[in-house]
Order: structure tokens, then C-alpha cells, then sequence
């Protein structure tokens, strides 16, 4: 019964696109797939969920949360994508915490959690990556050189059934019911990988701007 | 050579290179003599094309995405642009892999991902602006 309701309410929310990471640096090509996403996904925001970090595996390498948050918006530089303190405000390191976090802190919004192909590879190593899956609808974003692996892995295996055929118009794709995930294809980055393909056995004359 | 700071940078303002064919640079390994062959190359790919400003940081011991990032000038969007497209082309010629570029069509900031190197070209204004120098040479973990 409770499933019912929850499901009735968070229907149409405000579609949102979640893009975890340590953002350390943040750089262009986190912008790229959140631009693609907000398009593609027809999302209203995207936040950039940046990690505290777990200080005792990553001590070293970790730049400061403030230095890396304000980095990284620096570098956002769009209106809809935001970066999200939540985990750092809750010393959450986990996904699958955050998820259900935010999705308790925003009920009224309807979240999609966004990666890169690179990400699914790996993703069954992640805390509870199933409950991440039952939890909220994934998007996944090709990237060049991880496609094969990426719909290979054993996350993407585990949960072939539930996966959406990508369409043209993936305008609903925050509203569906987890477990679902698709993987977006479309150009990587218009210009980039046209011209790193045109460039092959130095066939191309270079770009001409 | 980790010569200056916890970082080390390693600053190279814009030397000539003589010839833009890297087809052996015999020439690179003399100037930059503790530097791995990939990362003389886009060292003296960059110069080639006359990029600006030339930095290469280290981050053995500090990062897990890359061995080095080297960060280097356009003095315009074109030109931005050509030294990405030469360091590219240089790149493949001489077949190391590039994963992937950011930044085009605009000529701000231009990302080449070579795996073991990251290359970030910038127009002057916006390589102030982001200052990734200063957030590589920022404290690490902490409150």
C-alpha cells in the first residue's frame, strides 16, 4: 500500500539528474555529459554530488572539499546544474546512502542517477549497487573506449531485463519506476570525436574554425 | 624531477622547436631529459605550435588519473585550437592512444586525455580564471 502511494507521488516530480563523483578535479567532460543529460533526459537541473571522500583511502590524493566545490563551480558555468553539498553536510560517502537520503530530503522531486560508461564497468564493486538500481532510474552515458565494456560488465548483465531501449525522446525517463537504466549513445561530443575519428591513419586537414 | 613544491611543476616558457614533424624527438629528450617519451612528445608538440606558458605537474604519488598534467597557452581561440588539433595529430602519428577531447568548438579550454597524460590548453583569460594550477598545488584532504 505504501509502495503505491510512494510511487503515485513521486510520478512527476521535478525531474533532476544526479552526477556523483569526487570532481577532483572537475573538468569539461563532467560538463559535457550533464549538458547531455539535461537534454537528452529533458531534466530541469543537474547536481553534481560531490564527495567528502573517505579520508582514509584517499588522504592523499583528495583535494579539499571547499577547493574541489568551488572548482568545480567554476566550471559548471550553466544555469541548471548546481553543486550539491548534501553528502558533504552528512559525511555520506556511499551512494546507496545518498540516494535514499535525497530522495527522502526531495520528495517531491523525481531523481535519475547519471554515470558514464566508465562508471558501469565497475559499478557492481559499488556499497549496495543493487539497491542503487532498485532505488532510481540510471542513465548511462557512452564514452569513448568503454562501450563494450560497459554493457558487458557484470552490473549492466545482472540487470539486462531492465533495461530501456534508448529512444529519441527520452523526455520521461526520470518518471520511470527502478530498476530501469539505458545507455545513451548519440554524438559524444559533436565535434570531438568526428574529428578524432577524421584524423585516423592521418587522413584529415585538420579543423577548420 | 619534482623540483619545486609538493607539486612539482616544472615551467617551460615557450622554447622554439625547430621542426613540427615529431617524428623522433631526439631533440625533446635533451631538454626534457627526466620526462617518460610521451610526455616529451607533447612537450615539444606544444612548443612547436608555439603554445605559451608551458607547465607540466606531476601527479605520481598524488593522483590516481594521470601521471602528469601539463597545462599550456593559446594566445587566441584559433590558435587554441591548432596547438589541440598538432598535439593530437602528433599524438597519433606516433601512436599513442588518445582517449578523448573536451573544449571544441569553443577554443577556451581545450582537455586532450592521453591516458598518462592529461593536456589542458587554455585562452590566457580562462586559464586565470580556472587556475588549475592552484587547485593542484592546494592542500590535500582536509576540513
Amino acid at each position: 500500500m505504501y509502495r503505491i502511494q510512494e510511487c503515485k507521488t513521486r510520478g512527476y516530480g521535478r525531474p533532476v539528474g544526479l552526477l556523483g563523483g569526487s570532481f577532483n578535479p572537475a573538468h569539461l567532460g563532467h560538463r559535457h555529459i550533464s549538458l547531455r543529460a539535461l537534454h537528452r533526459l529533458g531534466l530541469r537541473e543537474i547536481w553534481w554530488v560531490v564527495t567528502p571522500g573517505n579520508p582514509m583511502k584517499n588522504a592523499q590524493e583528495l583535494k579539499s572539499f571547499a577547493t574541489r566545490s568551488v572548482f568545480a563551480e567554476k566550471v559548471s558555468d550553466h544555469p541548471h546544474i548546481h553543486i550539491c553539498h548534501f553528502e558533504y553536510e552528512r559525511g555520506l560517502v556511499y551512494t546507496s546512502h545518498s540516494l535514499m537520503a535525497l530522495r527522502a530530503a526531495h520528495r517531491d522531486f523525481s531523481f535519475v542517477w547519471i554515470m558514464g560508461a566508465d562508471n558501469l564497468v565497475s559499478f557492481h564493486l559499488w556499497d549496495d549497487w543493487r539497491g542503487i538500481m532498485k532505488t532510481v532510474p540510471v542513465a548511462i552515458f557512452d564514452r569513448p573506449g568503454y562501450r563494450y565494456r560497459a554493457l558487458s560488465s557484470p552490473a549492466a548483465t545482472a540487470y539486462r531485463a531492465f533495461r530501456v531501449r534508448e529512444e529519441e525522446d527520452a523526455g520521461n525517463f526520470a518518471f520511470r519506476s527502478a530498476p530501469a537504466w539505458s545507455f545513451f549513445t548519440g554524438p559524444l561530443n559533436s565535434l570531438s570525436s568526428t574529428y578524432l575519428r577524421s584524423i585516423e591513419g592521418d587522413g584529415g586537414r585538420g579543423i577548420s574554425v | 624531477m619534482e623540483g619545486r613544491g609538493a607539486v612539482g611543476m616544472y615551467a617551460v616558457c615557450g622554447a622554439e622547436s625547430g621542426n613540427s614533424q615529431i617524428s623522433e624527438d631526439r631533440s625533446a629528450a635533451r631538454v626534457y631529459p627526466s620526462h617518460g617519451s610521451l610526455s616529451r612528445l607533447v612537450l615539444s608538440s606544444l612548443e612547436s605550435f608555439k603554445a605559451e606558458d608551458i607547465v607540466s605537474m606531476s601527479l605520481k604519488g598524488k593522483s590516481s588519473i594521470a601521471d602528469e598534467v601539463i597545462i599550456a597557452s593559446g594566445v587566441v581561440a584559433r590558435h587554441v585550437i591548432a596547438i589541440a588539433d598538432q598535439l593530437v595529430r602528433d599524438l597519433k602519428r606516433n601512436s599513442f592512444h588518445v582517449i578523448g577531447m573536451e573544449g571544441l568548438p569553443h577554443g577556451d579550454w581545450v582537455l586532450v586525455d592521453a591516458a598518462d597524460v592529461i593536456i589542458h590548453v587554455f585562452r590566457p583569460e580562462v586559464r586565470l580564471f580556472y587556475d588549475l594550477e592552484a587547485f593542484w598545488s592546494s592542500d590535500s584532504f582536509g576540513p
